[in-house]
């Protein structure tokens, strides 16, 4: 292994070369909103002469700052919550503070919500992050997950959690500070303009949450089984487009990402090429898309149920579907050895 | 290019287990640090900043029909 001191300078404090980019992504969103912050106290200079036109830009900028911001918490810290990208502990939990407070979440809150709730439980009773059930086994409507949700029912689950001590010890006091750092940093806008901070702060943030997060969170599992129903590896779904690994830090391989949580993001597209004749011969699930072309299909408003059965059946990968013939597959295939993170 | 740092602790969280050893084993991604790389993985962030920007240039409208275009072309080709 070479010596880290050997490294560029710029690049001594990252644990990867690779996560330059994850805070390259941060400072652009950022900069994005400062862009959006300094063109609405200057209105003339962007022709926002009315509220007509004001309005125009408060949509188009929640429209941009929410994705984005979105993709920066959703997937962006996402990664840094399994595989810290920085070398100094103190400069992960700061960088980690001063990374989700632009996506509306305290970044202790999201990290329990996502690790030690969904990661820990995925489609299962306890995994309160994903959509709720139908009596059928499918997920609830995309639209009422998108507008329930975020903040309601994590505000709720995360009350519970913190008060019954969900996350281990003192969980609670943790939950408290890390609230009283978010509420500061998150009020800086409203410093600034109070009429600013609503439309291109808290605005973004719930397109951000209820609609790039949502979406996501939803593709992301749907149509999916529990381990303990066992089906080995279809608690997830794996999206294949190039474009939109290649913009997404990979988070489309996450059948792969929900194997190796450890795993560094710039590893899973390998990962996948090494597990992909078990991936079929299990009838993993493995769409040609990505979560952008799947939310889309499963919020058709004119047929939601044929999206959501076009999204989780008919798109799915021939060479994965468990109906397709398969030379090496053997009936009770789930009941043989596999690789799992802990016994690889 | 080589990986030249250390694998990071993983173990801050129970929930998380580490990389397996397939995990370790696997080969480097090629051009982790190159130019394109950095566009790519920020494109998102950098069209939103272009738009934002670009404001000043030709105003709210054509953002807001940009922004709106941006949405339905990455939702079909993403």
């Amino acid at each position: 292994m070479a010596d880290p001191r050997r490294r560029p300078l710029l690049l001594r404090p990252f644990a990867r070369d690779e996560d330059v980019h994850c805070v390259v992504y941060h400072v652009v969103v950022l900069l994005a909103c400062g862009a959006a912050f300094w063109i609405w106290l200057h209105p003339d200079s962007a022709g926002l002469s009315g509220p007509l036109a004001k309005t125009a830009f408060v949509v188009a900028a929640a429209l941009l700052l929410g994705w984005i911001s979105g993709v920066d918490v959703g997937v962006n810290f996402h990664n840094h919550t399994h595989r810290r990208i920085f070398r100094a502990p103190w400069l992960n939990r700061w960088f980690g503070r001063l990374w989700t407070f632009s996506g509306g979440w305290p970044s202790f809150f999201w990290e329990h919500a996502h690790v030690r709730v969904h990661h820990a439980n995925v489609m299962e009773a306890d995994d309160w992050t994903l959509p709720r059930r139908r009596p059928d086994g499918r997920f609830e409507s995309v639209w009422r997950y998108c507008a329930l949700h975020w903040p309601w029912r994590y505000a709720a689950h995360l009350a519970h959690d913190f008060t019954t001590g969900r996350g281990g010890h003192q969980v609670g006091r943790r939950a408290l500070g890390e609230l009283i750092v978010f509420a500061f940093l998150y009020s800086i806008p409203f410093w600034i303009d109070v009429p600013m901070a609503l439309c291109l702060w808290v605005l973004p943030h719930f397109v951000a949450n209820c609609v790039t997060m949502g979406s996501g969170m939803y593709v992301q599992h749907a149509g999916g089984a529990p381990k303990s129903s066992g089906a080995r590896y279809q608690h997830s779904n794996t999206f294949l487009s190039r474009f939109f690994n290649l913009t997404m830090f990979n988070i489309g391989y996450h059948l792969e990402h929900h194997e190796l949580p450890g795993l560094h993001w710039a590893d899973l597209p390998a990962l996948h090429r090494r597990m992909r004749a078990t991936y079929a011969q299990e009838g993993a699930r493995v769409v040609p898309y990505g979560y952008y072309r799947a939310a889309r299909i499963v919020s058709s408003v004119l047929d939601p149920d044929g999206g959501y059965r076009r999204f989780t059946v008919d798109d799915q990968l021939p060479e994965f579907r468990r109906d397709a013939p398969h030379p090496q597959r053997e009936p009770e295939a789930s009941a043989r050895p596999r690789l799992t993170s802990r016994s690889a | 290019m080589t990986r030249t740092a250390p694998a990071p602790d993983v173990s801050t969280f129970s929930a998380c287990p580490g990389p397996s050893a397939v995990g370790r084993n696997l080969p480097p991604p090629a051009g982790s640090l190159g130019l394109g790389q950095f566009v790519g993985r920020s494109l998102f962030p950098l069209l939103a900043l272009t738009l934002i920007l670009g404001t000043l240039l030709w105003g709210p409208w054509v953002t807001l029909a940009l922004a709106v275009a941006s949405w339905a072309v990455v939702g079909r080709i993403g």
